[in-house]
């Protein structure tokens, strides 16, 4: 065995060559030069931000806690966080690819200055971050945050397995980030289409980046599917039946569902793929009776769901926001229920869509297509009760509501491009042109991501006890609603003259102004995250100022409110009753809230594990070894990884008691903060004032 | 297809043999279990007859579940052995005795009994027998049409 | 004691206190969940089999390659050892001792381990004949169908040997009773799987 074998066997494929900026070396041409230094540069951002944050950490002395509080925690509020957390950085770098991108077609008449590779990277990562770690992490951590707590649970059913979720998440989110240093990435998109990225074209390690980063988010998100629906349907508190689960916990069970169902077909799809390119199957291939156009198939199985996976829980945040900030109950509860089971099941039926154009006949097309329209149904029955919910309230324009009104607003736009869409003729002309891109990001940002964004404004006092600042928040709300509109409305009339998708550059200068336009939107939305930084910033300076310990800062209507901001790792003293929906606004109109139970018992909680570290580094590790073709890490981190397994199932001593003293001293400690505290009214929401006691208007007719 | 045709004509007996000494596999594996079942000693002390009948009727359960499950196995290898059946009515027969075998496994190996079972888990059933209809009847059609246009 | 009713799928310990009946309704309602997303790994995975049936690309077809013979005493063992389990199960809920627990268990292992062994002995034999995964399309759907249930029994086998190491260290504690429950709906599921695998590819290929 010679020297070259050794490295070959140890390092597998990895290679000087696949260093950020080795061509500009090699061949120092303007286009190496220009593409290489911002790949360099890129790299060079995630070297530092991780040298910098593990600086930070020793400065602080933090490595400690952050072990034993955050990492081995499985505690679903501090997993919701760091999920957040994680989505915050993703989306983050996924922006600056969506700027670059707009700069490159703003420049784009005659080339621009972007390569086709780079480009072909860019958006590839761009959709891959965006879908797989930047939405379904945040979307994850809201609803871990708050499902439980609305329900009058104590925790996730099983939290370790939440824990071992995080993990994988951000071993694939690292794979993400690490392909910036080392290799390429896909340049397949976030789809990913075979025969495409299939050895014969793209032999090298990008599609191997996006198999694997893809398969670790969708195992872990099947088993937060798991996770949350066996919490909504067992741990719920008595009285608390499925009719009077609050708005959000219903989108957030409907989501969870189609996580376990719709999750598989993908891991089927990128598994194929893995086959083909790996140990040369035939799935995919064009030879030897290979059959691409099951991977659209297999794919869009997983594809069309997922958009659904995205959008319901902002529909569940949109329906807490409005009523909350109207001050009324939600408008047509049952309507809103069934409306949105019927979204998640008709989800599983229109995924030709997608691929109207890849050659089925007319009876297929129109099968499908007519269940498009028919799917835009039940959500226009949602904007009507939404509207209906503000109708005759007291309406707040605070920073959740401005985003929720902006949702209304842009996201009838594109979900009537939907329909338009749902026509396979139209499609036809407009498939795979910037018009669909504008649809889906029209869905997306003011869907999506508005929701999660007023999410976070909403539920951040419950999780750090104080307030965000509402100036900035409104400037990034603002900037977001511009920024989207200047965007994306020119790709609509991109997309109508013709400009395709994924496209690098340009010859008719047609195009220019409108992607001047979007660039400028691009700066824009810039500028709107930038506000978010800002304000948390701003936020964590004054947090004195802003403190809510009480705990119900917008008079809130689900049983969150009812606890204290943050809340206990046990979340409540004692188990709730409920008796109805808006569970904790009824507390405060009966005069039963805030009272001191009669008896405390002894809290079981489960103890902190290391789980969901292993599998985050054993996952990370075996994804590395697998691009890189280094087998004897690969099976290192397997046995690992299953080692831990089979360990954790003779692990005994799982559980910690909290004793009921301990449970009543901290409740009576919080009812004596409360006792102290005076109650706002909704004028003086955003006032320092404000210490999280809501003088609900109730209460004050019976005064 | 002539391979089977084939080889049935031509070792019959030997596959005849093969099948007999499969059964006696079977068979006696069953013997030995419903012995082992009643000299292990490990049915409950006599004082909780309430315990001892529900012990009997669940190992009945596994008993009259085996032995369906192995006849169900083995009409449908039979029929394709002894090719009795055309193509198509030979097809219909194995799906159709895969289901009520898979339904045999539901209901005395895993317990599951729609009328005394909780609603959740029927659902769940339900609902995820629906999910695969719609997604391999979905790829079958869909495929299905791609492959006869191309042709 | 009246007949307690049945809860969720797998076997049902009977009565205990309400916490701890809770917490199993919970557990393996969540494990019956995880067995219906397999569920659709697989039917994904029937559904490209169905569609690349017959893309042999010039290469050998079920006619070539399958071994009724093999596949039909893999059956018996596998279906049997689904029995063995049932009976393991049962010594778990009214047996006093460990040792007809164990030996139930090691049956049931005998049987998957004997069913592996044909499987993979199949498997190779089919290479021989010119059929590995690399030829055709067909090859593939079939090597991706079949070896993945038969790692789903390797998978359940060395968690058996798990459980068997777990109950010599801590006798039939709860924790030993809740994975033999969910290791007890991931077996039978299996079994039904192969009713599908044999039916769909090998006598359906072979029809």
């Amino acid at each position: 065995m010679n020297g070259a074998t050794i490295l070959h066997f140890v390092f597998g494929r990895l290679g000087f060559h696949w260093l950020p900026f080795w061509d500009m070396l090699q061949e120092p041409t303007k286009a190496h030069i220009v593409n290489d230094s911002i790949a360099t540069f890129a790299a060079s951002l995630v070297l530092f931000g991780g040298a910098l944050t593990v600086l930070l950490i020793t400065w602080f002395r933090a490595w400690g806690p952050l072990w034993s509080k955050w990492l081995t925690s499985v505690d679903h509020k501090r997993i919701g966080i760091m999920y957040i957390v994680l989505s915050f950085v993703m989306l983050a770098r996924a922006l600056v690819e969506a700027a670059l991108m707009r700069g490159q077609q703003a420049f784009g008449y005659g080339g621009g200055f972007l390569s086709a590779d780079h480009f072909g990277q860019l958006f590839s990562t761009h959709g891959t971050i965006m879908i797989f770690f930047m939405a379904m992490p945040f979307l994850t951590g809201v609803i871990n945050f708050v499902m439980p707590q609305q329900i009058g649970a104590r925790d996730v059913s099983f939290p370790v397995m939440n824990s071992v979720s995080l993990g994988l998440t951000a071993a694939g989110a690292m794979l993400v980030m690490i392909s910036l240093v080392i290799g390429k990435f896909s340049t397949g998109g976030w789809s990913g289409y075979p025969p495409y990225t299939e050895n014969t074209f793209q032999p090298g390690v990008g599609p191997d980046y996006w198999i694997w980063a893809v398969t670790l988010s969708s195992v872990a998100s099947m088993m937060t599917g798991i996770n949350f629906a066996v919490t909504i349907y067992k741990r719920r508190a008595p009285g608390m039946s499925f009719f009077r689960l609050p708005l959000f916990t219903w989108t957030a069970l409907c989501t969870s569902i189609l996580m376990i169902f719709a999750m598989p077909p993908l891991t089927v799809a990128t598994a194929l793929l893995a086959l083909d390119r790996y140990l040369g199957f035939h799935f995919f291939t064009n030879h030897l009776g290979g059959n691409m156009m099951n991977y659209a198939n297999l794919f869009w199985l997983f594809g069309h769901p997922e958009v659904y996976i995205l959008i319901l829980p902002a529909f569940g945040v949109y329906s807490e926001v409005f009523s909350t900030f109207s001050g009324k109950t939600l408008y047509g509860y049952v309507s809103l229920v069934i409306a949105t089971m019927s979204i998640a099941v008709m989800s599983f039926w229109v995924w030709l869509h997608h691929f109207f154009t890849m050659g089925q006949g007319p009876a297929v097309n129109a099968v499908f297509g007519t269940a498009t329209m028919l799917i835009g149904i039940p959500t226009g029955v949602k904007v009507y009760d939404w509207m209906l919910t503000m109708y005759r309230g007291r309406v707040r324009f605070t920073v959740p509501l401005v985003y929720a009104l902006g949702f209304i607003m842009l996201f009838v736009i594109g979900g009537l491009s939907g329909i338009i869409l749902a026509n396979p003729s139209v499609d036809y002309q407009v498939h795979n042109t910037l018009f669909l891109v504008a649809h889906f990001h029209n869905m997306l940002v003011p869907g999506l991501l508005f929701g999660m964004l007023a999410a976070y404004h909403f539920w951040f006092p419950k999780a750090f006890g104080f307030r965000l600042n509402e100036r900035w928040g409104m400037a990034s709300a603002l900037c977001w609603i511009i920024g989207f509109m200047l965007a994306f409305f020119p790709l609509y009339a991109l997309g109508l003259l013709g400009y395709p998708r994924r496209s690098l550059g340009y010859f008719d200068p047609i195009y220019t102004p409108y992607m001047e336009v979007a660039f400028a939107g691009a700066w824009v939305i810039l500028a709107a995250f930038a506000c978010l930084f800002i304000q948390l910033f701003v936020s964590v300076r004054r947090r004195r100022e802003y403190a809510v310990p009480a705990g119900d800062p917008w008079d809130g209507r689900s049983l969150e409110w009812s606890l204290p901001a943050p809340p206990p790792e046990y979340n409540f003293s004692v188990l709730p009753q409920v008796t109805g929906r808006d569970a904790f606004t009824r507390q405060k109109e009966d005069g039963t809230a805030y009272q001191l139970p009669k008896k405390f018992s002894d809290i079981e909680m489960p103890k902190n594990s290391a789980m969901g570290m292993i599998t985050c580094v054993g996952g990370f590790l075996m994804a590395f070894a697998l691009v890189w073709h280094m087998w004897w890490l690969l099976i290192l981190g397997s046995i690992g990884v299953i080692g831990a397994m089979i360990g954790r199932g003779f692990a005994r001593d799982t559980e910690k008691i909290i004793p009921a003293r301990e449970v009543e001293r901290e409740h009576k400690r919080w009812l004596n903060e409360v006792a102290a505290t005076s109650p706002v009214t909704r004028e003086r929401e955003i006032d320092p004032a404000n210490v999280g006691l809501a003088a609900h208007p109730l209460m004050q007719a019976a005064e | 297809m002539s391979g089977v045709e084939n080889s049935s004509r031509r070792d019959r007996s030997g596959g005849f043999k093969d099948l007999l000494w499969g059964l006696g596999v079977a068979l006696s594996l069953i013997a030995v279990e419903v012995a082992l079942g009643t000299l292990s000693g490990e049915a409950p002390a006599p004082s909780q007859a309430d315990r001892r009948a529900e012990y009997r009727r669940e190992l009945r359960t596994y008993i009259v579940g085996f032995v369906l499950a192995i006849l169900l196995t083995l009409v449908p290898y039979g029929l394709l052995y002894w090719s009795v059946l055309s193509r198509f009515g030979l097809l219909l027969a194995i799906g159709a005795f895969a289901l009520v075998q898979g339904a045999v496994h539901l209901r005395c190996f895993l317990h599951i009994n729609p009328p005394r079972q909780n609603t959740d888990d029927l659902d769940l059933v339900v609902f995820t027998s629906f999910v695969v209809f719609l997604m391999a009847g979905g790829t079958i059609w869909i495929l299905g049409n791609l492959a006869a246009r191309m042709h | 004691m009246s007949v307690v009713a049945l809860k969720h799928p797998g076997l049902n310990l009977g009565p205990s206190d309400r916490e701890t009946e809770l917490k199993t309704e919970e557990l393996l309602f969540g494990f019956w969940v995880f067995v219906m997303s397999d569920a659709i790994v697989f039917s994904v995975l029937f559904a490209t089999y169905e569609i690349m049936r017959h893309s042999t690309a010039g290469g050998p077809g079920p006619a070539e390659l399958y071994d009724i013979k093999s596949v039909f005493i893999e059956t018996l063992a596998l279906l049997s050892s689904s029995f063995t389990y049932g009976m393991a199960s049962l010594s778990l809920k009214y047996g006093s001792s460990r040792r007809p627990l164990i030996l139930w268990l090691c049956l049931t292992l005998t049987l998957a381990v004997i069913f592996l062994g044909l499987e993979a002995h199949d498997f190779i034999t089919m290479f021989h004949k010119g059929g590995p995964p690399t030829r055709s399309g067909y090859l593939s759907a079939f090597f991706s169908l079949v070896p993945l249930h038969g790692l789903h029994v390797t998978t359940g086998s060395i968690w058996m040997i798990a459980m068997i190491v777990q109950i010599m260290v801590y006798g039939v504690d709860k924790e030993v009773k809740l994975g033999l429950l969910r290791l007890g709906i991931f077996w039978h599921f299996l079994d039904i799987v192969w009713i599908a695998i044999f039916s769909v590819v090998y006598l359906g290929g072979l029809a």
